[in-house]
């Protein structure tokens, strides 16, 4: 049974993409955290450098306490509908990410996007697939490479 | 004699390896324990919960301490094989049990996988591409994240992949055939799917077989014999054997088969949008293996046999992939296997993309001997063969580092007697998952409280707890007198509240009323959670 006397801190950081044409200087987060009410503002000013980029439309914040397994949240963002729901942690670090929808509502992400690709998985697949194409190429080598024709 | 040693040392080698790959695939489920349930999707729970039950469960008749206070049938059940390793184990603590089957389970199916390459023709160290293709790919990280541990022991598959497939050959001994029977009836009882699959690789090998005129048909009655009644009482069972409800809802709609199935993306390496929530539905399987199926055709030529498996291994990627056919952007395409659909008892098949378990044993086994045929034009050459494979399944596979795990045991406001009603949201928005997760941390805490719940376990969307909260809101309406009446009426000794979880006015009006009910309750903060305990006092007797 994991009492949290010696349990490790949890670390939950925010980051919500609202991008650069949405003027805000901050956003509310309210959370519940093993029967406190919390509340998170987050900035988009750099404060948490290895996180942040002041500027850039994404504003990051975090929250810490002891060990979390469901975390109860709520954002709100100038002209979006809040986002409120309930997240399931891993811990001891867990990140969540946020952006606007098409229709402009706050919706969660699946990861941070990465600079001008539009979809934030790009990444992965293409490295995932590029792979594949490396180990194809190697495979049809020795296939069809000069020693296996003779 | 001479060639006995070289074997057994290609067998000790592919042992240990998986061993190790099995250990490393997993972790953290080498610690599980007590304190720890490893998984990463609330069914893990639900598995924790079966494997300590499955003693009382196997007794036959309701379930005692579930769906209380009439007891609960079991349903949902895929597996038969969960419950006899339950009670087999059931001095060892459920969480362990659960992570040892897992590695165990890895280990055995990829040297079962393994050992069936060998009998195909495939050479020790090239041979281990077969195990790591059937039982490290991402079927078996699905399986491992969301804790359908049964699935992964399955050594079953390989040898009837062997056996059936040596029943395909004019050397064929009725032996043969009694392991394919063997073979096959092991699936069906570790997984429907898994039988499903056996069953349609034994027509599509048997059909290619009959085409030559190769097929034995001493091996075949052997098999038959085997084989039938155990599927008759398979069906037996899943009809409604003792203790048991029916099997499973069945899926009557082509939207929601398509919703089990494996869209194309989920053949690619595994997306962070994969292990969002709810399930990890991944199917890939290693580039490596599929890059040596591809060149099969100019390796292998005119070996026998290779071709059948290569056909059953599309017939079932094809099939994994459902009525509807999901291309991305350019959206669904009705599938020309769509019209399965509609055969009877195509619904029972709910989730199509398990149906690509069968892919990765037949790529597996041609692979393994494509690597065995390059190698013989110099080993070191294909050596990087090795290397790609376990980048597949440790880099683009992203095994174990998708892996999460729970808190196990149960906080410590669950000691006492009686029955405890959790009162947890009924669902929250989208966020269904939360509803899911706390009815499944209900079960896995009462594997290690062992009081009565009212709900089912696992969990089930139709949770009989849903209905008790529903009545205990509607006496909330009206006098605390009702409210006490009402828990006694449902002979509920301990209502423990997921205060969290409610949003702020739903948690205020629960947190007042209930301090009708116990003016002290106990709160907890252990396991990640914020709960509190109020007992109920007992009627006075008049």
């Amino acid at each position: 049974m994991t009492e949290l006397a010696d349990a490790p801190a949890h670390t939950v950081r925010i980051e919500v993409e609202l991008g650069r044409a949405l003027q805000a200087r901050e956003l509310r987060v309210a959370a519940r955290w093993l029967g406190e009410d919390r509340a998170l503002v987050l900035r988009d000013d750099g404060a948490l450098p290895d996180y942040d980029i002041a500027g850039d439309g994404i504003f990051v914040g975090e929250l810490q306490g002891e060990p979390l397994l469901l975390l109860p949240l709520e954002i709100t963002a100038p002209s979006a509908a809040p986002w409120r729901g309930v997240v399931r942690l891993f811990g001891p670090e867990d990140s969540l990410r946020f952006g606007l929808s098409a229709d402009g509502r706050l919706e969660r992400s699946l990861a941070r996007p990465a600079g001008a690709l539009a979809d934030p998985e790009l990444p992965r697949l293409v490295a995932g697939y590029g792979w594949a194409a490396l180990v194809l190429l190697y495979v049809f080598l020795l296939a069809f490479g000069p020693r296996r024709a003779r | 004699m001479r060639g006995a040693r070289p074997a057994l040392r290609g067998a000790a080698l592919s042992a240990v390896v998986y061993a190790l790959a099995a250990v490393i695939f997993s972790f953290p489920a080498v610690l599980a324990g007590p304190e720890r349930i490893v998984g990463r999707n609330f069914d893990a729970l639900g598995t924790v919960w079966v494997l300590q039950a499955a003693p009382r469960l196997l007794a036959g008749g309701l379930d005692p301490l579930t769906g209380w206070p009439a007891g609960a049938p079991l349903g949902r059940l895929d597996s038969w094989t969960l419950l006899p390793a339950g009670a087999l184990f059931s001095w060892m603590d459920p969480a362990r049990l659960h992570g040892a089957l897992a590695i165990v389970g890895l280990a055995v199916s990829a040297f079962a996988a393994e050992r069936a390459a060998v009998g195909l023709g495939a050479r020790s160290p090239w041979s281990l591409i077969a195990g790591f293709c059937f039982a490290f790919s991402g079927l078996s990280a699905t399986a491992l994240l969301e804790g359908h541990s049964y699935l992964l022991l399955d050594p079953w598959l390989p040898l009837l992949g062997w056996a059936w497939w040596r029943c395909s050959r004019p050397e064929a001994r009725p032996a043969h055939g009694l392991a394919a029977g063997l073979g096959f009836a092991g699936a069906l009882f570790t997984s429907g799917y898994l039988g499903v699959v056996g069953a349609l690789y034994v027509v599509v090998v048997g059909a290619a077989a009959l085409w030559r005129g190769q097929l034995s048909a001493r091996g075949a009655l052997a098999a038959l014999a085997v084989a039938l009644p155990a599927a008759v009482l398979y069906l037996i069972l899943a009809e409604g054997g003792p203790g048991y409800a029916a099997p499973g809802e069945w899926v009557d709609d082509v939207d929601r088969l398509a919703a089990g199935s494996a869209g194309s993306l989920q053949w690619g390496p595994p997306t962070a949008g994969i292990d969002l929530r709810d399930h990890s539905a991944s199917v890939f399987l290693p580039f490596t293996a599929l890059s040596l199926v591809g060149v099969a055709p100019r390796v292998l030529g005119r070996l026998p046999g290779w071709r059948a498996l290569v056909a059953a291994g599309l017939l079932f990627a094809l099939l994994s992939l459902g009525p509807l056919w999901w291309l991305g952007p350019l959206g669904a395409f009705t599938a020309p296997t769509a019209a399965l659909a509609e055969l009877p008892g195509a619904g029972a098949v709910r989730f199509p993309a398990r149906l690509a378990w069968g892919s990765a044993l037949c790529f597996g086994l041609v692979a393994a001997r494509v690597a065995t045929a390059l190698a013989e034009g110099g080993a070191w050459r294909a050596a990087p063969l090795g290397i790609a494979l376990l980048v597949d399944v440790f880099v683009v596979g992203g095994m174990p580092a998708r892996l999460g795990q729970f808190p196990g045991g149960a906080p410590s406001l669950y000691a006492g007697r009686g029955a405890v009603l959790d009162l947890a949201p009924e669902s929250l928005g989208d966020l269904d998952e939360v509803a899911a997760l706390s009815t499944s941390l209900g079960c896995a805490f009462q594997a290690s409280h062992g009081r009565p719940l009212p709900g089912f376990c696992p969990y089930r969307r139709d949770d009989r707890r849903f209905g008790e909260q529903r009545a205990l809101l509607s006496a909330l309406e009206g006098s605390p007198a009702g409210l006490l009446e009402a828990l006694r009426a449902r002979q509920i000794s301990t209502v423990v509240l997921w205060a969290d979880l409610f949003e702020a006015p739903d948690r205020r009006r629960l947190e007042d009323a209930l301090l009708i009910v116990d003016p002290n309750p106990v709160a907890s903060r252990s396991h990640g959670l914020y709960l509190r305990a109020y007992q109920v006092p007992p009627a006075v007797q008049p």
